[in-house]
């Protein structure tokens, strides 16, 4: 009897972890592959030629190249232009351009001083032959020549172009 | 032949009746159950025409690439494939995953493979295929694998399926 017993047992023991000791589920795995986006600065942005007294002011460059100064600001005759991106990609999907959500520094050539481009905009994006054109502008903050002295500033920025 | 052994119980019993108490013993277990709460996603991408490259997801949703492919911010984004495991507390369980998984595209016929395909257990806390189910009978995991993009790999949605398997140990 008790061979018996004992073997009832290891049997109820092994059919309970065959049944409900493992378990599977299904599960499935996605990406997705689009055109590669390539994306050209065709002209740099260039506000030009301008001057200012001691209490500065703002130049404005409109995405379609315009520009207008405010304050102090006396604009001078010379070449300038908006920034001009090319971008080739996914013409289905809209496209949508992330300007820099802060002002953006430009360092004066001799003295390291910095002058600021902020309230970046950009126009409707233009489809031509397969590509897209974006312009960009925004608008120069000056300061007083005590802190923005006459001389060329540069300065880099960047631009987030995504297709949704 | 069970029926036999106790026919010749019976009859030693005539003999000399004897009583003896014995332990008998069963032992119940909690299934192991397991459930997906999100799919593998390795998110948008772009492949150079004449370089191909990786997708690596990390266990834990970091994306990286390698050579010819660009991530994309596009929705959808990369998710890990997620699972909740239950069953007997305390218990240790191994997980099983595939070698290899292939998506495919409908509309060209292309395909990719993944692999290297990694899981990490909430209570392990590192890649592994060992969990341990809490006091409650809990635990989760996350996948994450690599993903084999060609060059010039045809645009559009792929997918494909995969098991995955908890056992206990």
């Amino acid at each position: 009897m008790k061979t018996l017993r004992y073997s009832l047992t290891v049997i109820a023991l092994l059919t309970g972890i065959s049944s409900f000791g493992q378990v599977s589920v299904t599960g499935t795995a996605y990406t997705e592959i689009v055109p590669l986006v390539t994306a050209r600065e065709k002209v740099q942005m260039n506000l030009g030629r301008f001057s200012t007294d001691k209490n500065g002011g703002s130049l404005v460059l409109t995405p379609e190249g315009f520009r207008i100064a405010r304050g102090s600001v006396i604009l001078l005759n010379s070449f300038a232009s908006q920034a001009v991106f090319v971008i080739s990609g996914s013409s289905d999907n809209s496209l949508s351009v992330l300007l820099p959500s802060t002002p953006q520094p430009l360092i004066h050539n001799r003295t390291s001083n910095r002058i600021f481009l902020e309230n970046w905009t950009y126009d409707i994006p233009k489809t031509n032959d397969g590509k897209i054109q974006v312009n960009v502008g925004a608008t120069l903050e000056v300061g007083p020549e005590s802190i923005n002295p006459p001389g060329e500033y540069t300065g880099t920025y960047q631009v987030v172009f995504i297709f949704n | 032949m069970a029926a036999i052994i106790m026919m010749a119980g019976f009859s030693t019993k005539v003999m000399a009746q004897a009583t003896e108490t014995t332990a008998a013993a069963a032992n119940i277990i909690t299934p192991i159950a397991i459930t997906e709460t999100s799919s593998l996603h390795f998110g948008t991408m772009a492949v150079l025409a004449g370089t191909g490259g990786t997708c690596v997801l990390s266990t834990q949703g970091v994306r990286t690439a390698t050579d010819g492919v660009n991530l994309s911010v596009q929705s959808p984004g990369a998710t890990n494939a997620a699972y909740n495991v239950s069953g007997a507390v305390n218990t240790t369980y191994a997980i099983t995953l595939p070698s290899t998984i292939t998506v495919n595209e409908s509309t060209s016929g292309s395909s990719m493979t993944i692999n290297s395909i990694l899981a990490r257990t909430a209570s392990a806390g590192a890649d592994g295929l060992t969990g341990t189910l809490s006091a409650d009978g809990t635990d989760s995991f996350t996948v994450g694998g690599t993903l084999n993009v060609t060059a010039g790999q045809s645009t559009g949605l792929y997918s494909g399926t995969f098991d995955v398997t908890v056992a206990y140990n």
